[in-house]
């Protein structure tokens, strides 16, 4: 049992403590836009006038610092509404904003993360979301596969201080830009086809998460803007065919009032200039760019 | 509690000092030690399981004690059929009354009410196909005069709960693991450094092949209709592998943790794509529940000509199926199963006895079409197994024979590499009991450390999200 037992520390013991390593390091150099978007939120929240949540689609298309109003974004790759929700609700206690602005891109309201998402993005850690069942790896900053923690450098100077990421994705700029190479290449056929089926339930569940959210919105005074970005036209036109389209059409007739409920759909804006896009439904920096300033028009024309 | 989370090494960690330091004199601690962990394990998912395995376990052990009782065959075979009554009544209430009663619905919609019944939501509890087939091997067995009934309360339920298997197997025989736990254990340096072997292999398996393979297999398999053919292809065979990968793993930590603890399980999988013909690959396929059906069912169904052969093989395959799930794709995944048996029963089968290629390094031409051609028919069943309706399945065959087929698939991420470590690695111990049993390979001491450490930091390091292992599921 002893040689056993020794044999069995010569390797646990260095891989506890690469282990230990690898989390101090995640948590000292913790570079990520999330990680900067957090802080943002959590040293500026007593002057902020707007929130913007939603998925990658937000993160990459609002730049704060290019709005002429204090606004934080909370948004994250992969989001869907119920996480938005609770990031709503935990931003909700510390911040009485001006306008939240949330994503309403076509299958956000068909999308549904679990608590295992939540806790795999590190938002109880970020954000301080209670999970539903805490396990021990959520103690952890460094999530799998644990090899990217490795990759993390001191500095990331492609974010600014509000969390917003120069980062893109390169798939269009590989392709030249050519809308020809755009449509035959095989990913992006990949990635029109991997739509997620149409599910009422679910549907269900936003739509009364997003009501309920206007009801609190209301009841303080903020206006709430439910917003989709541009896109690349075929992505458009994809989508278009969804039954999620005519679903989220429904509702916006159900909610959207002008007055207190904005749609802004810029899903078509800029649509055929490949330029404005670094994949099919995230725009580039130009793209990002023209988004932001219609925003910044948006609301200033609600606002002043 | 699932083996790749941290708790289960928290708890095994505990368990393990409890178990060898503290109670490693007295067998009766050991084994109540056992049953405590063991219901500690299973009720981490939902206490409320518990009670269904408190009530399959009392059911058996008092029947077994009552059929001991009595000589009468009458009697005994009445118990065995209350036994019977018991864990299918409680396995088909919580498994197969939703599908049932969709089915009664369609043939005799007037006789099912819209409402109350059909929105009954029922929660599957994790590992309930398992254990049910378990207990019921020590009815069987005990019916059978193979071993006598219990009167060890702890150690019977102890036997049914054994947490390495209860979840997701290997399922025990009675008569192999029950006397086990009557047999005063002593630490073993050779086994239980094996074992531990054998956990780290299924480790691999799990965390770094299945869990980087599976997220986006699935994704592409359900959007089928938006794919070339090629890209089809290739994840239906990574889905395959994964598939293996991660029910194979779970049965290698299972055996291994088992045999930490001085227990012996039977084996699972026999390295199933080395397999020349469809007979061998399910020979070698989750052995403990083929085995079961041959062991309890087929014994019942006398008689070994051709015509009774398929009979049998029929049977056991759709059993197979609907023990997999309450759908008709696993039915129909069972049938085209034993449809491939027929070529063998009617033609020329040859039986495989020794591995593929044994004692040589690569196999025969001969060797190669055979084992591919297996593998691809294997896969292309399996897709039954994923497809949400029978017609969804024999689409996707369709989508598969298209001229894209012969265009470039759409490459999966780089860490899907790793399943050509998995090949490699499974080829070369072909002949051994698992991945990673040295024992009969005299290697120097540096190269052997240089594996382990090796294969730790891939797990560390590239182990996926980790995704519960699918068999929980059945």
């Amino acid at each position: 049992m002893q040689k056993f037992l020794l044999k069995i520390l010569f390797v646990l013991v260095p891989s506890l403590l690469f282990l230990a390593v690898l989390e101090w390091n995640t948590r000292r150099l913790d570079n990520s836009a999330l990680a900067v978007r957090s802080a943002y939120f959590f040293q500026h929240y007593r002057q902020l006038e707007g929130l913007c949540f939603g998925s990658s689609l937000v993160a990459q298309s609002v730049n704060p610092a290019w709005l002429d109003y204090p606004t934080a974004s909370l948004a994250l790759s992969g989001s869907s509404l119920n996480v938005d929700y609770l990031l709503f609700k935990r931003a909700n206690t510390l911040v009485t904003p001006r306008f939240v602005l949330f994503d309403l891109t076509v299958h956000l309201l068909n999308q549904y993360h679990s608590d295992a998402w939540i806790k795999m993005r590190k938002l109880p850690y970020y954000y301080g979301i209670k999970p539903e069942k805490r396990e021990l790896k959520d103690y952890f900053l460094s999530g799998t596969p644990l090899y990217r923690s490795l990759r993390l450098s001191a500095s990331n100077e492609k974010i600014n201080e509000y969390g917003f990421s120069e980062d893109r994705s390169k798939q269009f700029k590989k392709l030249e830009y050519d809308h020809e190479q755009i449509v035959q290449d095989k990913r992006i056929q990949k990635f029109l086809g991997n739509a997620e089926p149409f599910n009422a339930a679910i549907n269900q569940i936003n739509e009364d998460l997003l009501k309920e959210i206007i009801t609190i919105c209301r009841a303080q005074g903020t206006k709430v803007i439910l917003y989709s970005p541009p896109k690349y036209y075929i992505g458009n036109d994809a989508a278009e065919t969804l039954p999620d389209f005519a679903r989220r059409a429904t509702f916006l007739r159900e909610v959207v009032d002008d007055e207190n409920v904005f749609f802004w759909n810029l899903e078509r804006m800029g649509e055929r200039d490949p330029r404005n896009f670094a994949n099919i439904n995230h725009v580039s920096l130009q793209g990002a760019k023209m988004a932001t300033e219609e925003l910044n028009r948006r609301l200033k024309q609600l606002f002043d | 509690m699932s083996f790749t989370s941290l708790e289960f090494a928290v708890f095994f960690a505990l368990f393990f000092v409890l178990y060898w330091f503290v109670f490693q004199r007295s067998l009766k601690k050991q084994n109540l030690l056992i049953l405590v962990s063991s219901y500690i394990f299973y009720g981490w998912w939902d206490w409320r399981f518990l009670v269904l395995i408190f009530i399959s376990s009392l059911a058996d052990f008092l029947i077994g004690k009552a059929m001991t009782h009595t000589t009468e065959k009458q009697v005994r075979k009445r118990l065995l059929f209350l036994s019977l009554g018991v864990n299918f009544g409680i396995l088909g209430f919580f498994k197969y009354f939703g599908f049932f009663l969709e089915n009664f619905k369609l043939l005799l919609p007037f006789l099912v009410p819209d409402e109350g019944f059909s929105t009954l939501d029922i929660i599957l509890p994790v590992g309930i196909s398992f254990y049910t087939l378990q207990t019921l091997s020590y009815t069987f067995d005990v019916y059978k005069n193979k071993i006598e009934a219990t009167n060890n309360f702890v150690n019977f339920f102890a036997y049914v709960s054994f947490f390495p298997q209860l979840v997701a197997g290997p399922i025990e025989r009675a008569s192999n693991l029950l006397p086990q736990f009557a047999k005063a254990r002593e630490f073993n340096y050779e086994r239980a450094t094996d074992g531990l072997r054998q956990v780290t292999w299924g480790l691999f398996k799990k965390m770094v092949v299945a869990d980087n393979i599976g997220p986006p297999v699935t994704e592409t398999l359900a959007n089928y209709t938006a794919h070339d053919s090629s890209t089809l292809l290739l994840y239906l065979l990574l889905g395959t592998i994964e598939f293996y990968c991660d029910f194979s793993a779970y049965s290698d930590i299972a055996i291994g943790s088992a045999r930490l603890l001085g227990f012996d399980l039977m084996k699972n999988f026999d390295y199933p794509f080395f397999s020349r013909n469809i007979s061998e690959l399910w020979q070698k396929w989750h052995i403990s529940l083929i085995s079961w059906f041959k062991d309890y069912v087929i014994i019942w169904l006398k008689g070994f000509s051709k015509p009774k052969l398929v009979r049998n093989i029929f049977i056991i395959f759709v059993i197979t199926g609907l023990w997999h799930g309450a759908a008709w794709t696993y039915i129909v995944w069972g049938l085209l199963n034993a449809l491939c048996f027929l070529p063998l029963i009617f033609g020329q089968r040859t039986k495989f006895r020794k591995p593929v290629a044994a004692g040589r390094l690569l196999p025969s031409a001969k060797e190669f079409f055979m084992m591919a051609r297996t593998f691809f028919i294997f896969c292309l069943i399996g897709i039954f197994f994923r497809s949400a309706s029978v017609a969804d399945g024999f689409n996707f065959w369709y989508k598969l024979a298209t001229p894209t087929l012969f265009t470039e698939p759409a490459w999966p991420s780089s860490l899907c590499l790793f399943t050509f470590v998995l090949f490699g690695v499974e080829w070369v111990q072909r002949e051994q009991e698992h991945g990673l049993d040295l024992s009969k390979r005299n290697l120097p001491v540096a190269l052997r450390w240089t594996i382990y450490f090796s294969l730790v930091a891939i797990i560390l390091l590239f182990g996926g999200q980790a995704n519960e292992f699918i068999y929980f599921q059945f």
